[in-house]
């Protein structure tokens, strides 16, 4: 199978801070990637790095068959319309802009159209489709500025999926949300990966976010790849115990995983 | 109306026009305080133009978009927070135009009119440079309007979108320099902040929709322009100061309308 995510010995650094040292990964299309480990490990930079948002300091990375290094400025932004992104957003500063959910979805539109250009009715009928995919249809005309933690969540995630991409990347999109809210998002992430064929790695720090069947596991620590298999092969009570540096146990219940202390049995 | 009442008046609808848009744009992207570091820059870069004798709106221009241009990579290679480095740059400015001031005795009132402004010094020929810092910004806001929304809620989500967002960002606060610097004789230098910041901040607090908080900074910042120099006029007050003090009553109003549409809102809900 075609490789989605293809990178060899990649390195990143900050001055001398070695954020990436060395990371070797095939990720084949239509996989779902998790990537865990602990604060600091580099989970965010390898995710950012992907679409060229970080510039890598050596090494070699294939994204959708694009060698990233080679790509022009306007050749990145191409690849970045075939990539949909959700950030961290409760680290976000919340706009101040008077913006409804239909404009903040029409944003995935916008770099795909091309610049100057206005959308089209089909991108809008895309847009729709995106909001329908997250339910969130019933509340396209409310302010964003209004809406709950989870459904800003729900709408970057119709914004990602409004640019139709082939790679989806998802940094913590359950992280800060209350219990039905990370529910929530960890079914609808594992529903659209099954249904729309898409390619999607997930930095979380926590597996009880990750959806049942997910594919692929990468742990991260120091900016090492420590391990990458199947979750079942991350979920390694002995090597997790000795990242976070106190005794864990793994609990699985139809392929979701829970990492607690083992002072708490 | 005489004619250089009629002269006045478009030079203040048009040049609030302008500040209110900058001051949308400016807070939209999270840089408050752009504005003030933009106008101290163009006042600093004026008295440099009155000593080393260049053009006044070249300087100033080029000294505003030299410090806009010195905010990101300082706070980047720093690690230090961009408002931070803007407070820095700004007291910077002011000392050095300042300074500039102080050192030349002869021509002082004409550059403390820089700091202050003077609308009613201001000639026809003042008026295209003024309507040209309005429309350019917002051409930029109609024909790449998808791009421009974009940039202006999250900058980084844009890029990561495939949008050229550093290319609309730079331009946004380049334009917003050419503003600042060509308002800079009519409101001043210490007083420009104002009519950037409350308009748009006003018209945020009322508006609804993203286009109605646009149109909104354009007419209030022209309001608030054209009611500061009614102002002046009638009680014999300094054409600057009465500017200010009608666009912090303009964003007092805003205060008190929101307050009361939100104190509405939890009635409803009350009895509801």
């Amino acid at each position: 199978m075609k490789a989605a995510v293809e990178m060899r010995e990649l390195s990143v650094r900050h001055r001398r801070t070695v954020i990436l040292d060395q990371v070797s990964l095939v990720l084949p299309q239509g996989a779902f990637l998790a990537v865990l480990g602990p604060n600091g490990a580099g989970k965010t930079t390898l995710l950012n790095v992907i679409p060229a948002l970080t510039t890598p300091f050596s090494g070699y990375l294939k994204v959708l068959d694009a060698e990233v290094s080679r790509l022009s400025p306007f050749a990145r932004g191409r690849l970045r319309r075939r990539i949909g992104y959700v950030p961290q957003l409760h680290s976000r500063g919340a706009s101040v802009m008077p913006l409804c959910v239909r404009e903040v979805v029409e944003m995935g539109r916008a770099g795909v159209r091309g610049a100057g250009r206005s959308l089209t009715l089909e991108d809008r009928q895309i847009c729709d489709d995106a909001m329908r995919q997250v339910e969130l249809d019933r509340i396209a005309d409310r302010a964003f500025g209004v809406l709950s933690g989870g459904e800003q969540r729900k709408v970057h995630l119709a914004r990602a999926l409004a640019q139709q991409p082939d790679l989806l990347l998802l940094d913590e999109p359950a992280g800060h949300l209350d219990f039905r809210w990370q529910e929530a998002i960890t079914q609808l992430v594992g529903r659209l990966w099954r249904t729309l064929g898409l390619t999607v790695i997930m930095v979380t720090h926590d597996p009880r976010h990750l959806p049942a069947g997910i594919t692929h596991a990468a742990i991260l620590s120091g900016g090492r790849l420590i391990r990458m298999g199947t979750l079942a092969e991350a979920m390694d009570a002995a090597l997790l115990s000795e990242l976070y540096g106190l005794p864990l146990r793994i609990l699985e219940t139809d392929g979701r995983y829970v990492v607690l202390p083992e002072a708490l049995r | 109306m005489t004619v250089l009442q009629i002269k006045w008046l478009l030079t203040a609808l048009i040049g609030g026009a302008g500040c209110g848009l900058a001051g949308f744009l400016l807070i939209s992207l999270n840089l408050p305080f752009m504005g003030v570091c933009l106008s101290h820059a163009a006042l600093a870069g004026a008295v440099l133009a009155y000593f080393l004798g260049t053009p006044v709106l070249g300087t100033a221009l080029v000294a505003s978009l030299a410090v806009a241009a010195l905010v990101g990579p300082i706070a980047d290679k720093t690690r230090t927070h961009a408002n931070t480095v803007m407070s820095i740059l700004f007291s910077l400015t002011l000392g050095l135009a300042f300074l500039g001031i102080g050192l030349m005795q002869d021509r002082r009132s004409e550059l403390l009119g820089l700091m202050w402004g003077n609308l009613l010094l201001v000639r026809w020929a003042d008026i295209p440079p003024l309507a040209l810092a309005w429309l350019l910004p917002l051409i930029l806001l109609i024909v790449f309007a998808k791009e421009t929304k974009a940039v202006l809620f999250d900058r980084e989500i844009a890029r990561a979108s495939g949008i050229h967002a550093a290319a609309i960002y730079y331009a946004i606060i380049a334009l917003c320099g050419f503003t600042v610097t060509v308002n800079l004789n009519i409101v001043g230098g210490l007083m420009l902040y104002s009519l950037l910041t409350n308009p748009a901040v006003a018209a945020m607090q009322v508006a609804q929709t993203y286009r109605t908080a646009v149109i909104g900074s354009m007419v209030l910042g022209a309001l608030c322009a054209a009611g500061g120099l009614a102002l002046s006029f009638g009680l014999n007050w300094p054409a600057g100061a009465s500017i200010v003090l009608v666009s912090a009553l303009v964003y007092a109003v805003s205060l008190v309308w929101r307050t009361c549409k939100g104190r509405d809102a939890v009635e409803t809900n009350r009895s509801w």
